[in-house]
């Protein structure tokens, strides 16, 4: 289009997504690195999409299947409603939908997407468990729609060893509610940071 | 702690929060108007937050954009952050309060020229009263939408038609100022009883109630004061402490702050000698 001299490029393909989709988006995003299964990836956008879910546990296995490194993707509500209350935050975002969520909205997660996928072909991360913490009040509701089981006693103790293997905590000052950590145990061929 | 609130005050606005939640054809506005002081919104916000809901706030001033449009995005926004906030907190319920409505774009004073941000605020409020679905905020849900101001007369009239918007009065009466005074100050001076409290809305009659509280922040600033000057020291910490072991006003300081402020002495001589 042009005007006296001036040319505005204009772009038709743009998804406007609000803040609670941006959160599912990117927490899928994160998630995805990690070599979940369709079914995971569905339930982790729905999670955070609808607001069901807290925190999004990941126990990252190599090909002989031992846990190699873990993942805990957070998102703080009572942040993410005074952003809403205040009116602080955008809550509504125009988006490329050709172009990942993350790298548009919260590049210091974008940055880290890239550190954690290094990393996780240097340790030989084939597959991943996914272990889900509803928010208080939202456990019946999450469970009923998402479908997810209790986690077994043997799993559960092996997510309490990987949880002290945190090596890395990121948030991202535009999504300040959302902080992903990540631990590995070394093994494989990957050295640190 | 929830300050004191006037059961009549709190009444009406539970009444309407519950009336846009269940009653379909409820109006979807309630306008508080009164006289400055009386604490029209400071009691809305805590009368909205006792009863568990979650107040949107937007001050008129944020209403006034620089680009046509600009208001009524403003509050739309709003709108679709509260629609967003209900559907990630089903258990809670928000409530949209603007506040000194008169002053935003959709006050009309006669001599003073409005623009066409006046016609689109108030076109779409009407359209929002009427049918939320309509209105691109992005949610199908009713809130009480709540707005206060000094003189809402000056509002386009459509807009303040019955099935639209409520508009309840604030005047407290006597009786009901006594209440808010004695609870606002009874813990700081002592003794003070209701009774007390009575005398001195007959002594000072006119006053608003933020005339009664303003006295009793004025003492305790001073308190402040002789706290800095006798620990040299302007830390908040040391303050806030020190305030908190003994934040009890002598009631002879209180009633010279307040006759102070009930008859301000502008004259050139006071002037002087403050100066001096």
């Amino acid at each position: 289009m042009t005007d006296g001299g001036i040319r505005v490029r204009t772009r038709a393909e743009v998804a406007v997504l609000t803040r609670a989709n941006i959160i599912g988006h990117i927490t899928r995003e994160i998630a995805a690195v990690f070599k979940p299964s369709d079914e995971t990836l569905e339930t982790v956008l729905r999670g955070f999409r609808g607001g069901y879910l807290e925190q999004l546990e990941l126990m990252l296995n190599n090909s002989a299947g031992e846990s190699v490194g873990y993942v805990a993707i957070e998102v703080d509500w009572a942040t993410y409603s005074v952003a809403l209350r205040e009116g602080t935050k955008k809550n509504s975002y125009r988006l490329d939908p050709t172009k990942p969520v993350t790298g548009q909205v919260a590049p210091a997660l974008a940055k880290a997407i890239a550190y954690m996928s290094a990393v996780a072909a240097e340790i030989g991360v084939v597959s991943c468990d996914a272990v889900y913490t509803y928010r208080a009040g939202r456990q019946e509701e999450g469970r009923k729609a998402l479908g997810t089981v209790p986690l077994n006693e043997k799993k559960n103790s092996e997510l309490r060893k990987l949880r002290s293997e945190v090596q890395m905590v990121v948030s991202d000052k535009e999504t300040s509610e959302i902080t992903v950590s990540f631990g590995h145990s070394g093994r494989g061929a990957a050295s640190s940071a | 702690m929830i300050p004191y609130i006037p059961e009549r005050f709190r009444r009406r606005v539970i009444t309407h929060a519950v009336g846009v939640m269940t009653v379909e054809r409820h109006p979807l506005l309630l306008a508080i108007q009164g006289q400055p002081g009386d604490g029209k919104s400071f009691q809305l916000r805590y009368s909205l937050e006792a009863a568990g809901c979650t107040p949107f706030t937007l001050s008129a001033s944020l209403l006034a954009g620089q680009y046509e449009g600009d208001a009524v995005a403003a509050l739309q926004a709003t709108y679709s952050n509260a629609g967003e906030f209900a559907r990630m907190n089903p258990e809670c319920f928000p409530a949209l309060v603007i506040e000194d409505f008169d002053l935003s774009p959709a006050g009309q004073r006669n001599g003073v020229q409005y623009t066409v941000n006046s016609q689109l605020l108030s076109g779409f409020l009407m359209h929002l009263a009427d049918d939320v679905t309509s209105c691109g905020v992005g949610t199908s849900e009713r809130f009480p939408l709540f707005v206060t101001g000094n003189d809402l007369a000056s509002l386009h009239g459509p807009l303040t038609r019955p099935g639209r918007m409520e508009i309840f009065s604030w005047e407290p009466s006597t009786e009901e100022r006594a209440d808010v005074v004695h609870s606002l100050l009874v813990p700081h001076l002592s003794p003070f009883t209701r009774q007390d409290a009575a005398r001195l809305i007959k002594k000072y009659p006119g006053q608003p109630i933020s005339a009664f509280a303003a006295a009793l922040t004025d003492c305790l600033a001073r308190r402040s004061y002789e706290i800095v000057a006798l620990t040299g020291s302007l830390s908040r910490r040391t303050l806030q402490r020190e305030l908190a072991k003994n934040d009890e006003v002598p009631i002879a300081d209180y009633l010279a702050a307040l006759t102070e402020r009930a008859n301000p002495q502008f004259s050139l001589r006071n002037f002087i000698q403050a100066g001096r």
